[in-house]
């Protein structure tokens, strides 16, 4: 949280996760503005997914009352921009973590982001697998296992990122988790 | 005629070439039309495969051109093919191929490479036979004499891309909308005359995890195994080869495999679930053989919650026990069942250290509406007592917090749920 000269109150959440996930898409669907976003033309691997990807970060803000506002930052999936993540999140209340459901290893890459980030500093999170409507009967076990290997308590709740709904009650998920009273 | 492909390799001009066999994306610009020859352009691209160091266009390519040809033999041969010259680092593509051929092939030669879409393949593994392929040398037995079952069901494993990038998700059933309009559940029950029925003659729900009723002033208690709710339970319980199960009734059937249900009413299923089921109106009928069209199942963890909710009323299953300490095994899947007020406080309260039933239930901001939470949490299995919960530590450190501008954040999203 900071606070800026006119007392305005800022949160800061960060939305993480692998290539494809959806981070984009779902700061998309609660920003206020017209996210700010460094879509490049994919050059690698990325491309067979899609033909744009995040290189630096994409922003969102839902405003509040009396001023107050809360950031959405989004990084980029892929491991080579990981020195952005730990600028992002700097400051940050918690941490939003999307993940592929049709990607064999959604585990092994969940367990990578938390620990990634749980090396800047522990922090509460959350976490939103997407596209999993196209993987019936998807066992959530492996991601609740890296979660558990790691000591972390955190809501996994399947989302669709172009839903502001699903967006919404996850986010309501992670303060939850910072203090049930609040929700 | 590898010889003549060299030469007019490097006569054309080829900039480099594949390390190892294994083809990369996005390196090479390749153009098949310079290789001419006297045949078509699909043995062209077999012979391109043949002779290794390709680019991976070509792979696709190949698939591509089988699949439109509806050409199931030669689309599955190109797979092989594509699985064996790609590494461990391109499963999103092969999972990707994959799905594009899916509807041409048989569960035999799907179910093999969709084993395959994480690791790719050998030339020397052992696949369902693959005539048109030009790098598998052939190997269709196995070395394990004993191996796991298969239940041999087709299931779709893979992403879907040439369709959208962010397919449309199911939000709720469209069964239990038709069985609960507006998602608003139904007011308490009035006190029973009488003591409610005896449970029927039947194994116990699969997810009790208490077994002596424990009973309480403060909260009013049912039992999930007189509903439909407990048939529905124990159907999902039965394993192969009883499984799928046919929940039959007079509104119809509800076909459960495992964890997925499929509906096929023809009549309103919600005076079915609020009350106790009278005797052989409704049975479980095994129903072997029978598949589940992926496109009209839902989760049966999700159906369960729904019903869980329009049977429990504000009231709770008798076997919850009051003093022990409940704990959440995970959180419920809230962007997909129905939702009840204060659901996630009292998630996140069952999370974390967990409760005991009175102390939580004193914490809800709606106490009915915390009592068909727990119920329908119990039911579908995630709330256990916390003995018997695998022990997770808390997570710590978080960063200080306004509490007034998360509450203003929290009202802003709830009200962006509504909008």
């Amino acid at each position: 949280m900071s606070v800026d000269l006119d007392g305005r109150v800022r949160l800061k959440l960060v939305v993480t996760g692998p290539v494809g996930a959806g981070k984009t898409t779902a700061i998309t669907a609660v920003s206020d503005i017209e996210p700010i976003t460094t879509d490049e033309v994919a050059t690698d691997e990325t491309a067979f997914r899609k033909p744009r990807t995040t290189v630096a970060l994409d922003f969102g803000l839902v405003r509040l009352g009396e001023g107050a506002e809360v950031h959405l930052y989004g990084t980029p999936g892929q491991d080579r921009f990981d020195f952005m993540w730990e600028v992002l999140a700097e400051g940050a209340i918690g941490i939003l973590i999307l993940v592929d459901a049709t990607m064999p290893d959604a585990a092994r890459q969940l367990g990578g982001f938390v620990d990634a980030f749980d090396a800047l500093g522990r922090r509460p999170l959350a976490v939103g697998v997407t596209h999993m409507d196209l993987v019936p009967g998807f066992d959530l076990g492996p991601l609740l296992r890296a979660l558990a290997e790691r000591g972390v308590v955190a809501p996994v709740l399947p989302i669709d990122p172009r839903s502001p709904e699903d967006v919404a009650l996850l986010i309501e998920a992670l303060v939850a988790t910072l203090d049930p009273d609040l929700v | 005629m590898q010889g003549e492909l060299v030469a007019e390799r490097k006569a054309g001009g080829v900039r480099s070439a594949r390390p190892a066999g294994r083809a990369a994306a996005g390196t090479l610009a390749f153009e098949a039309d310079r290789y001419v020859g006297d045949d078509d352009r699909d043995r062209r691209l077999a012979r391109l495969v043949a002779a290794g160091d390709t680019d991976i266009r070509v792979h696709l390519e190949r698939v591509n051109r089988r699949i439109e040809a509806r050409d199931a033999d030669g689309a599955y041969g190109a797979l092989v093919d594509l699985f064996i010259a790609t590494g461990p680092a391109n499963s999103g593509i092969r999972s990707r191929a994959t799905f594009w051929a899916a509807d041409l092939l048989d569960d035999e030669r799907l179910n093999a490479l969709q084993d395959a879409v994480a690791t790719g393949l050998e030339a020397s593994d052992p696949m369902p036979l693959a005539v048109h392929s030009v790098l598998s040398h052939g190997v269709t037995g196995a070395v394990r004499l004993v191996a796991p079952r298969s239940s041999g069901a087709r299931v779709a494993r893979f992403p879907v891309d040439g369709a959208p990038d962010q397919p449309v998700e199911p939000t709720r059933s469209t069964m239990i909308d038709a069985a609960w309009p507006g998602a608003t559940p139904p007011p308490p029950p009035a006190p029973p005359a009488t003591a409610p029925p005896p449970p029927p003659a039947a194994p116990p729900l699969a997810t009790a995890r208490v077994a002596a009723p424990v009973a309480t002033a403060t909260v009013e208690r049912f039992d999930p195994e007189a509903h439909l709710i407990g048939l529905l339970a124990r159907a999902g319980a039965t394993p192969p080869p009883i499984a799928p199960v046919l929940v039959r009734g007079p509104f119809g059937s509800l076909v459960v495999s495992g964890d997925l249900v499929q509906p096929d009413l023809h009549a309103e299923l919600a005076p079915w679930v609020t009350d106790p089921l009278p005797p052989g109106v409704v049975e479980l009928v095994p129903a072997a053989g029978r598949r589940l069209d992926p496109n009209r199942s839902w989760p049966l963890e999700d159906v369960l919650w729904n019903l869980t909710v329009l049977a429990a009323r504000g009231r709770v299953p008798h076997d919850v026990p009051a003093g022990e300490p409940l704990v959440l095994r995970r959180w419920p899947n809230l962007t997909r069942v129905a939702r009840l007020e204060g659901d996630t406080r009292l998630a996140s309260l069952l999370h974390g250290g967990g409760a005991t039933l009175d102390a939580l239930l004193s914490r809800a901001p709606d106490r009915a509406a915390g009592a068909s939470f727990v119920a329908a949490a119990w039911v579908t299995g995630i709330l256990v007592p916390r003995a018997g919960a695998e022990p997770v530590a808390d997570r710590t450190a978080a960063p200080p917090v306004s509490a007034p501008v998360l509450r203003d954040l929290v009202g802003r999203l709830r009200r962006m749920r509504r909008a």
